[in-house]
């Protein structure tokens, strides 16, 4: 017995050893490899091996639209190859991990994919650099680019980050239940949100249905998004009355208080819902086969505009390769990318020229619904802050209060003011915006996005005086 | 008699609530491993509360294994765990020797040192130790089996203290008599007869180690380098999460934990008989 325990020991030991060694090994070699960039990337580079390798910080959709546009830029040069390091997909997750690699000064990564609100976080304590003089060079103008999405990515009127897709609010509805009249006044985005409640609760049990209407009201960042559409980019605050009315019908589902997207999604793909406000993604979800089709469904823009989500790209200030970061960024959010990404993965681009392409066209089936173009053409965005986090936690908590009931419209429409207090400048200027915009479609984005800018440009400025 | 009866009902009463417990306690698994056989439509909606799908499929486990590169974060669980473990119990034991057997300056202090390290909160741990190794340039690396020992290091060295603390002194002093070192006490008299104790410490160590995120997500975010609860937070998107596709995940990281702690738990019953009577 002494014996056996004598080399079990020996042996558990002599494992150590084992393991550490190969610990020590595997660590060697991404040490050493690590000042030109991580190795063993889920998508490493394969081709040529005097390529600089270029590493980028992003989500696997599991659609292939990644795995395209890297073929397509290592293909269009022989500079560089490109690294693919495979963000989670909870947002929140992603932002952590790039917070604390940031923090660090980090050059691990390039280029990162950054959730629109970041920007400001990010730019404000310098972990991403200014684009301005690289597009500039490379001889874009900003118009070229999604102005709500852009807009997300500038802060004190420089450009930190490209969209390298906007994502934004729809109405989803049953045309098979709602009339053809209706049908065509919501399409046209000629609507209120008293009438839209008003609807909900007329079609509300036909078909089966258990919902008028439902949207995000959980507290979450999805709250922020859904009242900045209610409230007319957080200019006509009062609005957030209406929103409570919504909440409170009877058209609404109890727990609306608690939906976020998925409930929200899950609901309307399975026939419970008349109304759903929710991003495009639920497209693809109605296109797999469930109790409602494609065929049963229109797509309607929101009132007074789209909430802008999605993602951009920005380079991290401490990339030990900026110029190659940069090749990688602007051919992703430029023409030649943009088509192979948005058409592959089927989203929406970022780059403005598309929208005439017809080829481009004909890969996206949501292009060709006039609702859905009017909601991309008039997008809103969430109020810019360097300390966005706070801003938004706030918001949330004070609306969410407010519409479970637990605090009058006073105090919150004023509790509310205080806490935008520095971003009512912005949000005036996207007040006018929108007013034209709402008015006429096509041009009136760009409209809108020279007010945004001006109106940044002008907080900036304020805030740089004082 | 009326004793007897009172004493039945007890008894009865006891296993009512045995079996109640049993059941709250193991239903979640229960429903994960009824959720892994559903097919992704099936979990939520009408059907949600079927205990066999309308559709039962394995399609969810074969997703999981041969696209969603479940095998490869099982391997670097295994490898980080297991390194963690055998290092862990190996220095533990010898911290854990020196603390309950010899009297120094400061024990307290250092046990109260030790046992504070393990109550910051991991968050306030994690951007230092981020830096730390991006500086040493072993970010993505199974060097993070080092950062765990912040997390198991100071639990394993208490329940050790205790363990250690109940080996009766006389065995050692025989030992010592016939000549045996301080080394040879703590490994061939001290360890075995504590073997129990260092085999709650492995488990322990091990699934604490299994189950790290926050650590793991941060330093070690490379694909190849994964361990198993990353992994699974990648089992969604931006906005749905694949439940069914979670749940056969769940199940298939578990199986190979269960057989490990099975394989211990033997080791306890085999150090119990033993180690222990022959006083």
């Amino acid at each position: 017995m002494k014996l056996s325990l004598k080399s079990v020991l020996a042996m558990s030991l002599s494992l150590v050893m084992v393991l550490a060694l190969a610990a020590c090994s595997g660590g060697g070699e991404t040490s050493t490899a690590a000042p030109a960039g991580e190795t063993g990337g889920s998508e490493a580079a394969t081709t040529g091996g005097d390529r600089t390798p270029i590493t980028i910080f992003r989500t696997n959709d599991g659609n292939g639209a990644m795995e395209a546009v890297i073929e397509g830029f290592e293909a269009s040069q022989d500079q560089y190859s490109v690294n693919w390091v495979e963000a989670s997909n909870d947002t929140e997750t992603t932002r952590n991990t790039l917070n604390t690699a940031l923090a660090a000064g980090s050059s691990e990564y390039d280029v990162i994919c950054i959730d629109v609100v970041w920007a400001g976080d990010m730019a404000g304590a310098g972990y991403i650099e200014p684009l301005d003089d690289y597009i500039m060079e490379a001889g874009h103008n900003l118009s070229d680019y999604n102005p709500g999405s852009l807009q997300s990515g500038t802060y004190k009127a420089k450009t930190y980050a490209l969209p390298l897709y906007p994502d934004f609010g729809v109405l989803y509805f049953r045309s098979d239940i709602v009339s053809e009249e209706d049908a065509q006044k919501l399409v046209s985005g000629d609507y209120t949100f008293e009438e839209l409640i008003a609807m909900a609760e007329t079609y509300n049990g036909q078909e089966g249905t258990t919902q008028g209407l439902n949207f995000q009201a959980n507290q979450y960042e999805g709250l922020v998004c859904n009242a900045n559409e209610w409230t007319n980019n957080y200019t006509d605050l009062q609005a957030i009355e209406v929103m409570k009315q919504a909440v409170d019908s009877s058209a609404t589902p109890e727990d609306i208080l608690k939906y976020q997207e998925s409930e929200s999604a899950d609901t309307f793909t399975n026939g419970d819902a008349v109304f759903s406000r929710n991003w495009p993604y639920v497209w693809g979800v109605l296109g797999e086969g469930g109790p409602v089709s494609q065929d049963q469904v229109d797509i309607a823009p929101l009132p007074n505009g789209s909430c802008i989500g999605g993602w951009l790209l920005a380079m991290n200030s401490f990339s030990e390769n900026k110029d190659g970061a940069w090749a990688l960024l602007d051919y992703m959010t430029s023409e030649e990318g943009q088509k192979i990404f948005c058409g592959t993965g089927g989203y929406n681009p970022g780059w403005n020229a598309l929208l005439d392409d017809e080829e481009f066209l004909s890969m996206n089936e949501l292009m060709t619904k006039p609702g859905y173009i009017a909601a991309l053409e008039n997008t809103i965005a969430r109020p810019i802050s360097d300390e966005y986090n706070e801003l938004s936690d706030n918001l949330q908590i004070a609306m969410h209060t407010y519409l479970s009931g637990n605090a009058d419209l006073d105090t919150t429409v004023s509790e509310m003011e205080a806490l935008l207090g520095g971003g009512s400048t912005s949000g005036a200027g996207s007040d006018a915006g929108s007013d034209a915009g709402s008015s006429a479609a096509g041009d009136s984005s760009v409209a809108e996005s020279g007010a945004d800018s001006a109106a940044s440009e002008a907080s900036s400025v304020s805030e740089s005086a004082a | 008699m009326s004793m007897r009866k009172s004493h039945a009902i007890a008894q009865l009463m006891l296993y009512v609530f045995i079996v109640l417990f049993l059941v709250i306690s193991l239903f979640p698994f229960f429903w994960i491993l009824v959720t892994s056989f559903k097919p992704e439509a099936e979990v939520m909606g009408a059907g949600a509360f079927r205990i066999i799908a309308e559709n039962p499929t394995v399609q969810n486990y074969v997703t999981v294994i041969a696209e969603r590169g479940m095998l490869m974060s099982i391997k670097n669980s295994f490898i980080v765990s297991g390194v963690c473990m055998l290092y862990v119990v190996a220095v533990a034991s010898m911290s854990a020797y020196i603390i309950s057997r010899f009297n120094f300056r400061g024990k307290a202090l250092l046990m109260g040192l030790i046992l504070s390290v393990s109550m910051f909160p991991q968050m306030i741990v994690v951007g230092p130790l981020f830096n730390m190794y991006y500086n040493l340039g072993i970010l993505n690396s199974y060097w993070i089996t080092l950062a765990y020992s912040t997390i198991t290091l100071p639990s394993a060295v208490w329940i050790m203290v205790t363990h250690f603390k109940q080996v009766p002194l006389a065995l050692e002093e025989a030992a010592k008599i016939d000549g045996c070192t301080i080394w040879g006490t703590l490994w061939r008299i001290i360890f075995p007869l504590a073997a129990p104790g260092v085999a709650t410490t492995a488990i322990m160590t091990f699934i604490a180690a299994w189950n790290e995120y926050l650590l793991s997500y941060t330093m070690n975010i490379d694909y190849n380098y994964q361990t198993v609860p990353v992994r699974i937070g990648y089992l969604r998107t931006q906005f749905t999460i694949f439940w069914s596709e979670i749940s056969a995940a769940t199940i298939v990281v578990t199986i190979p934990t269960l057989i490990i702690v099975l394989i211990f738990q033997k080791q306890i019953v085999a150090g119990i008989v033993n180690g222990a009577v022959k006083e």
